[in-house]
């Protein structure tokens, strides 16, 4: 049948190929620099996304070693780029015949972000912020010793602080507001119901862009969301 | 308590814990380890517990409701737990 439409995981890269006639279109996610933060969920259109085990691929599963931290559907996919322009960490990135090329910026369907880069001493490459907003952690809903947000914060703006002395009561987490990028890995690992709050309340980008298409990405990504509960189900039920 | 938007936010997880029950050896440290299972207020649900000591070897029901922290995978041990990527309901 034509297009053919193939996906294939290899020990650092993630593929998914529509080959047609001599025209090859390529989505490839680079698992190393994949942080898991689903900000690809919330900006897909096509819904083509789905969310791994993030928690489990930074631990590493001496089993079945190759995991990745999403897992992009050849079938629903439609290669338009659009995570390739959102992803923060410059994971994804859409290949046509080989060459870098998105039509929906050559077209200005999408706006220019206007972004700020990070370095974080865990990431050999620059991270991108173009959001603003807040992010709340609730200690009393969490459970304790799981310690994975602190594990999968790519700017390592989480910690978990020990105390020195016996006695001393410690909050259970501590967010570093000035170092967090709000892409929200954290609120995508986290196994437990409302722990973490986040809410993105403004994207900045500047240039012509295309109604309605770029006006629902920007809404679907200032949902405020919760941890624990599906990221696409919690963008659903808000619009 | 649960509300309508936290029944519905079941998503379909690409992944599975699996066990392997040849290297198993029962000792239960996944089952205190896993977040999932002690929810919250620290109180355990039969419905939303994910994994159990059965017979003297570990057992995974509501295996949709794993959220692949691999908290269990470094607790164990003898190596016996692994996540499944990418699974098929069609398998």
């Amino acid at each position: 049948m034509f297009p053919a439409f193939v996906r294939s995981i290899n020990d650092d890269l993630q593929k998914v190929e529509m080959r047609l006639l001599n025209l090859t279109t390529t989505v490839n996610h680079n698992l190393k620099k994949c942080q898991g933060c689903l900000l690809c969920i919330c900006v897909c259109p096509k819904d083509a996304i789905s969310r791994g085990p993030i928690g489990a691929t930074a631990r590493g599963d001496p089993v079945n070693p190759p995991l990745a931290r999403i897992l992009i559907d050849q079938n629903k996919c439609s290669f338009c780029g659009t995570c390739d322009v959102m992803c923060p960490y410059g994971a994804l990135y859409l290949l046509i015949n080989g060459e870098h090329k998105i039509q929906l910026v050559d077209e200005h369907a999408l706006p220019t972000l206007k972004y700020e880069e990070k370095e974080s001493p865990r990431l050999d490459f620059k991270a991108r912020k173009y959001c603003e907003g807040e992010i709340k952690v609730n200690p009393e809903k969490c459970p304790g010793g799981c310690s994975t947000c602190a594990l999968v914060c790519p700017m390592e703006a989480i910690t978990i602080p020990k105390a020195e002395k016996g006695w001393e009561r410690l909050p259970k987490t501590v967010v570093d507001k000035d170092k967090c990028i709000l892409c929200g890995t954290c609120v995508a690992a986290c196994p437990t119901e409302g722990a973490i709050e986040m809410h993105r309340t403004k994207v900045n980008y500047e240039g012509e862009f295309t109604e309605p298409f770029w006006p629902n990405i920007v809404k679907k990504l200032t949902t405020p969301l919760k941890s624990g509960i599906s990221i696409k189900k919690q963008i659903e039920l808000k619009e | 308590m649960q509300t309508d938007i936290e029944e519905e936010a079941q998503e379909v997880r690409v992944y599975r814990p699996r066990v392997n029950m040849r290297l198993c050896i029962g000792c239960g440290d996944c089952v205190v380890a896993c977040p999932i299972n002690k929810k919250g207020d620290l109180s355990i649900d039969k419905e939303k517990t994910i994994l159990t000591i059965k017979n003297g070897a570990l057992s995974i029901e509501n295996a949709h409701l794993c959220d692949g922290c691999g908290i269990c995978i470094e607790a164990c041990l003898p190596k016996a737990i692994y996540i499944e990527f990418p699974y098929s309901e069609a398998k």
